[in-house]
């Protein structure tokens, strides 16, 4: 009987121990062992990819040159990333440094999340060589909160060899011209000229393009320091909104785009392109990377600036890298993050897209969309992931539900406020 | 006397012993349940009734029921409560008619039916977001291998957009999910079936039942045990099921295909308002255990009207 409950309780111990074992978690800010630091880096490069294996064996390097430091890459897509850290910002629990998008640095911001690095950056040597747009797109009320490791505006482009074919020889400028000649390839050719995505992220990235185009923001910065939807105090505004909605609806209606263009993601537009479906897209330089998938259909693109309504003007977008505030090796990821900037580092992995004014890939995926950078736009500093799905669902509503262009605009106005509003960031003036 | 005294206290005693005993080895998985069920269940319930805002911390505080208010007044509230019950409701429906031809299927003696019953499981045991992207990919209106042979065939004319049609993505994505799925009902249905008594239904035959009689007077009474959990489970995981809808439209489009769970993810993870999604999630919940209680109050009537209990 003795026995029997010495085994009871001893078997409850070690269950109790189980428990307290599993509640461990390796993926957030690393150890520290015996002065051996283990840095947690999320990114969302896709395994296999080229700019991913060059990569690992720089890191490997890193690793050799810094032997008290071991980097833990955690592959993620970039929704994985974003949910991830809204519950480990949450939950106090956070990677030390971790790849992201520009459209979360106001939101994180806002749950107090990133690391200051204002005076690391302004003391670091490197400052001069990057992008001022770049590190203005990290900098909320002068405080730099991330590190622009990737810049890319967005192009035209054109496959020559298939509208050599359709007997098109120039390139449109504008919508009109646009239209035009799409309507011309499409008489011809019986196929579709132009692609836009109507879902996922890169829906509100063209929309913002065209926007700006029509000289419109989503959100103004006001006196007081906060952000405002103005269109429904300015007719003029609301009109050129409109206007880009009846843009969208020319393009359908007269069969430039594919209709299933309405629920496209960014996938089947960049798919549609690089098996040249469509002959034009408007897309960024990391289709450089469906030259090796698709090099048949790949090998006639050529780049040109994005067509406009009123004035050039196209989507820049800058990705950050965070430091979080919680990381328990801040110096170490610092001295990491500056690694992952270094010239050596952005010239073997990234010279396309690179931030650095000193680091230039020569031919179109490097140079060609480096002149469009100077009408690039980004998104303003707020909080954006309810103002995204609002500018995709007024697109929704304009395409697949026929709803009036001009009705849209002001929904769209409203909720742009309201949004504003639930996160404190409307301004009153 | 005394030594029957002493017998009684000590078979009490031994008892009050055994049941100690057995609340001290289940404590670890009650700290467990507790831990991770209970605690954070309770927290969603008291989140539901304030106001929590993930990027703006000057809103806090006691709301009451203005979370509810929300939830029910957004204006695609009614038609993911509507698009939750189609996609239930057929998804179960589906998996259960085709796990039943199937098992019925399988449950012959012939050469080979091993090798049949090993193949029908092939579906389930692909993760779902391989299975909902595989079948985003075939269902493309532009590249899809579905389209391709519907037109083939001569079912379509055209190429059809299931995924970005407002009238057919919900119902394709409930097809995805019976096509995932029904394999659990066919083990499921197939154990039952093989432990159904051959006599019995010999004797029927004998007696002159044809084949019809057979399966529904005999041979599908017996499997209504198996059947009520096997649907009263899957109610549940279909209800709150995510993944599936997510993976393949997102809920889209234009809301089309959303439902509760989708709608819940939205608010917590777009909106960062916890404190509607909490509200929605404590309706969910609080839907099915109304479901579930009635249906449990129902059956033990019924029980209690077939053994003569009042």
């Amino acid at each position: 009987m003795k026995s029997n409950r010495l085994v009871s309780i001893i078997l409850v111990l070690f269950l109790c121990l189980l428990l307290v074992a599993c509640g461990g978690n390796d993926e957030t800010s690393g150890k520290a062992d015996d002065g051996q630091v283990t840095l947690q880096y999320w990114v969302g490069w896709s395994p296999g990819e080229a700019n991913a294996k060059e990569s690992r064996e720089l890191i490997e390097e890193y690793e050799k040159e810094n032997p008290n430091i071991k980097i833990d890459i955690q592959e993620l897509n970039y929704e994985m990333i974003h949910d991830k850290l809204v519950a480990g910002i949450s939950a106090g629990e956070v990677p030390d440094i971790s790849w992201g998008l520009g459209e979360w640095v106001a939101e994180f911001n806002s749950m107090d999340a990133f690391m200051d690095l204002t005076e690391y950056v302004n003391n670091w040597d490197d400052k001069k060589n990057i992008q001022e747009r770049a590190l203005e797109a990290v900098t909320i009320n002068n405080k730099i909160v991330g590190l622009p490791f990737q810049t890319g505006a967005r192009g035209l482009l054109v496959h020559d060899d298939i509208l050599k074919k359709a007997g098109i020889e120039t390139v449109p400028k504008t919508w009109d011209e646009l239209i035009k000649v799409g309507k011309e390839y499409n008489k011809k050719t019986n196929n579709y000229l132009f692609g836009f995505t109507g879902t996922s992220v890169r829906a509100p990235q063209e929309m913002i393009g065209y926007f700006a185009q029509n000289g419109v923001e989503i959100a103004t910065e006001m006196s007081d320091g906060k952000f405002k939807n103005t269109w429904k105090e300015d007719t003029k505004q609301l009109e050129a909104v409109a206007n880009v909605f009846d843009f969208y609806k020319d393009l359908i209606d007269s069969k430039v785009v594919d209709p299933n263009s309405k629920t496209w993601d960014w996938e089947s537009a960049d798919t549609n392109f690089s098996t040249g479906n469509i002959a034009m897209e408007v897309s960024g330089n990391w289709m450089s990377e469906r030259e090796v998938s698709n090099p048949d259909t790949m090998k006639d693109v050529s780049i040109f600036p994005t067509p406009y309504g009123e004035k050039p003007a196209t989507f820049l977008e800058v990705k950050p890298l965070f430091i979080f505030k919680d990381s328990k090796h801040k110096e170490e990821a610092w001295k990491f993050a500056q690694f992952i900037m270094s010239k050596e580092f952005q010239e073997k992995v990234q010279p396309s897209n690179t931030p650095r004014t000193d680091v230039m890939e020569e031919g179109k995926w490097g140079k060609d969309f480096q002149k469009l950078v100077e009408t690039g736009v980004s998104f303003p500093p707020v909080s954006l992931g309810n103002i995204t799905t609002n500018m995709e669902d007024a697109l929704a509503k304009v395409l697949q539900n026929n709803e009036d262009s001009l009705e849209v605009a002001k929904w769209l106005s409203d909720e742009i406020n309201k949004s504003l509003e639930t996160s404190g960031e409307l301004s009153n003036n | 006397m005394k030594s029957k005294e002493k017998l009684k206290k000590q078979r009490i005693t031994r008892d009050q012993q055994k049941r100690w005993t057995a609340l001290f080895l289940i404590s670890p998985a009650v700290i467990f349940l507790v831990g991770l069920i209970a605690y954070p269940l309770l927290t969603v319930v008291l989140d539901s009734f304030k106001h929590v805002n993930l990027v703006n911390n000057s809103i806090s505080g006691f709301t009451g029921l203005e979370n509810y208010i929300k939830v029910i007044k957004n204006e695609h509230f009614l038609r993911s409560l509507y698009n939750t019950g189609i996609w239930t409701i057929l998804s179960v429906v589906g998996e259960y008619l085709l796990g039943l031809i199937t098992a019925i299927a399988l449950n012959k003696r012939l050469k080979g039916i091993g090798f049949f019953r090993s193949l029908i499981i092939i579906p389930f045991v692909v993760p779902i977001v391989v299975a909902g992207l595989t079948w985003e990919w075939m269902l493309s209106p532009d590249f899809g291998i579905v389209n391709y042979l519907l037109v083939k065939v001569g079912f379509i004319e055209n190429s059809v957009n299931w995924l970005g049609d407002s009238n057919t993505a919900l119902l394709t994505v409930t097809f995805v999910n019976i096509w995932r799925t029904f394999p659990y009902y066919t083990i499921t249905l197939l154990a039952a079936l093989q432990a159904i008594p051959k006599d019995i239904i010999e004797a029927s035959a004998v007696d002159g039942a044809n084949m019809m009689d057979r399966f529904f007077k005999v041979i599908f009474p017996q499997l209504k045990p198996v059947s009520m959990v096997l649907i009263g489970m899957h109610i549940i995981w279909t209800a709150i099921n995510f993944d599936f809808i997510w993976v393949m439209t997102e809920g889209g489009p234009y809301y089309a295909s959303e439902t509760l769970p989708i709608q819940i993810y939205r608010y917590a993870m777009k909106e960062y308002d916890i404190g509607a999604a909490s509200a929605l999630s404590s309706m969910m919940m609080g839907m099915m255990t109304i479901g579930f209680v009635i249906y449990f109050y129902i059956k033990k009537v019924r029980n209690n009207k077939v053994r003569g209990i009042n």
